[in-house]
């Protein structure tokens, strides 16, 4: 029997649905409240707090989901013929590999292990305190249900947009944060590769310019913060599912069940062969 | 199932929660589920059970003011007389039970062996019996077909000549009826049961003396 007294207010707490939050080097975007059936007329209006921690002062009580600009991130795919059996183990060998190469700061970076389709890699947080994040989480009693990679949200809401994606036998996704570009190679939807790149400038030519050199992958992009410019036309193979000029990034409002922007149609040929019903 | 069907996505997260849920506790809650539906069947069949357990109950433990008077199918009743009909439905006032159990006694205190005897007694060879009626009034009635006619008469004059406990058992035996029919003659026999003058109906309703 329990002899505590229930607390609804917390039990609606647990069971509420978590904020998705995308925190970058140039503040905090919030999506907004999840779209409604019954309320499909009204715009969605991001908006933008300075930190994690003037959110927490504006939402008290709320739960949320951080996902983290790649600006905070260093990525490591880890060789799956390695024998880590676990978790654990593809931490300290992420830990061993960091610490080489960016010194005894990278010791006590937070890492992130993960694994999916056979491939499995670590992701380590430089830029950002966790313990700062959770304790502005703590003192405003928001519930931080995730701290993740914003690469991961992107790679999935991506795989929804263009299932392509995942049955191209090589293809490539852009998560574009300004100047900072996540490429994700993938075969047959499995990872395959996880760099970052930077730009010459952050603008539209520039990518297109970039993506260029491997015109023989089908290249999927989406992301925001560039700015459009006179330079080199979309290269053939690039299909652009979000707007890149845009301010914040959207994609990460499609976290709520419905992509925030239609892709934009390409005029190059589908990239991968489209079954003909008989 | 769905996880199956889309591609596998990272999901590296630094608070690094717990793993999903594995298999076996998914087959753990299932089979638990499982459990709970069928007992809550056994429990449904089992509080039905009780429900009709307790109707029986309160019936056996209704007032004794009131019996059940069943009638008693079948080739007995038929031929030992039918039972009065009950007042209504299956319940009996209260008042009618004495006349009831008298009307029992008398039934019982009738010679049956004599009774079941009178078509042996009376049969031949020649004689298929076809029915034996005996009436609430102690009035008989026997069926039967025969050859020829003067067997139906040896008949009724055998039943005549029975007796029982040194008295004549049958008194006022009469062919009552005889057709001729293409595969013998059908005949019907009428007696009275000597020890049973009054009726049953009205031995009910007067005490018998003393």
């Amino acid at each position: 029997m329990w002899s505590a007294p229930i607390e609804h207010g917390a039990w609606r707490q647990r069971l509420a649905p978590a904020q998705p939050l995308w925190l970058g080097p140039d503040g905090l975007w919030d999506p907004g409240p999840a779209p409604r059936p019954w309320r499909r007329d009204r715009p969605i209006t991001p908006q933008h707090h300075t930190s994690f921690e003037a959110w927490c002062a504006h939402h008290p009580g709320q739960a949320a989901t951080l996902w983290l600009s790649a600006w905070w991130l260093h990525e490591l795919l880890i060789a799956p013929q390695l024998p880590l059996p676990d978790d654990a183990a593809l931490m300290a060998y992420a830990g061993g590999v960091l610490q080489h190469y960016h010194g005894d700061s990278a010791a006590a970076w937070p890492l992130a292990a993960w694994r999916a389709g056979g491939a499995r890699g670590v992701s380590a947080l430089h830029g950002l305190p966790l313990a700062g994040l959770q304790a502005s989480a703590a003192a405003a009693g928001v519930t931080l249900r995730g701290v993740r990679p914003a690469w991961s949200g992107a790679l999935a809401d991506a795989l929804r947009q263009a299932p392509a994606l995942a049955r191209a036998a090589s293809a490539r996704l852009l998560v574009v944060e300004g100047r900072l570009v996540s490429q994700l190679d993938l075969a047959h939807g499995r990872l395959t590769a996880l760099q970052q790149r930077r730009l010459s400038a952050a603008t539209l030519p520039a990518l297109f310019a970039w993506a260029a050199v491997d015109p023989a992958t089908p290249c999927w992009a989406l992301g925001h913060g560039l700015a459009d410019g006179p330079g080199a036309d979309r290269p053939t193979g690039l299909t652009l599912l979000a707007p890149l000029t845009a301010t914040h990034p959207a994609h990460h409002l499609a976290h709520h069940g419905q992509p925030a922007t239609p892709p934009v149609p390409t005029a190059a040929p589908a990239t991968a062969p489209r079954r003909v019903p008989a | 199932m769905i996880r199956l069907l889309r591609p596998a996505v990272p999901r590296p997260d630094f608070l690094q929660p717990a793993r999903g849920i594995g298999a076996l506790p998914w087959a753990a809650t299932a089979t638990g589920l499982l459990v709970l539906g069928l007992a809550a069947l056994d429990a449904q069949g089992a509080w039905q059970t009780r429900q009709r357990a307790l109707d029986r109950l309160a019936r056996a433990q209704a007032p004794a003011s009131t019996v059940v008077a069943r009638s008693v199918g079948g080739a007995s009743a038929a031929s030992a007389g039918r039972l009065p009909a009950p007042p209504s439905g299956d319940r009996m006032p209260a008042g009618d039970r004495p006349a009831e159990a008298r009307r029992w006694l008398q039934r019982l205190a009738r010679p049956w062996p004599a009774i079941w005897a009178a078509s042996e007694v009376a049969g031949a060879d020649n004689i298929a019996w076809q029915g034996l009626d005996l009436g609430e009034t102690g009035r008989l009635r026997l069926d039967g077909l025969a050859r020829e006619t003067h067997q139906a008469l040896d008949a009724a004059q055998a039943l005549r000549a029975q007796h029982h406990d040194g008295v004549p058992l049958w008194r006022d035996v009469v062919v009552a009826r005889i057709d001729r029919q293409a595969d013998g003659q059908r005949f019907e026999i009428g007696a009275q049961l000597a020890g049973s003058a009054t009726p049953l109906a009205a031995a009910a309703t007067t005490r018998p003396a003393p």
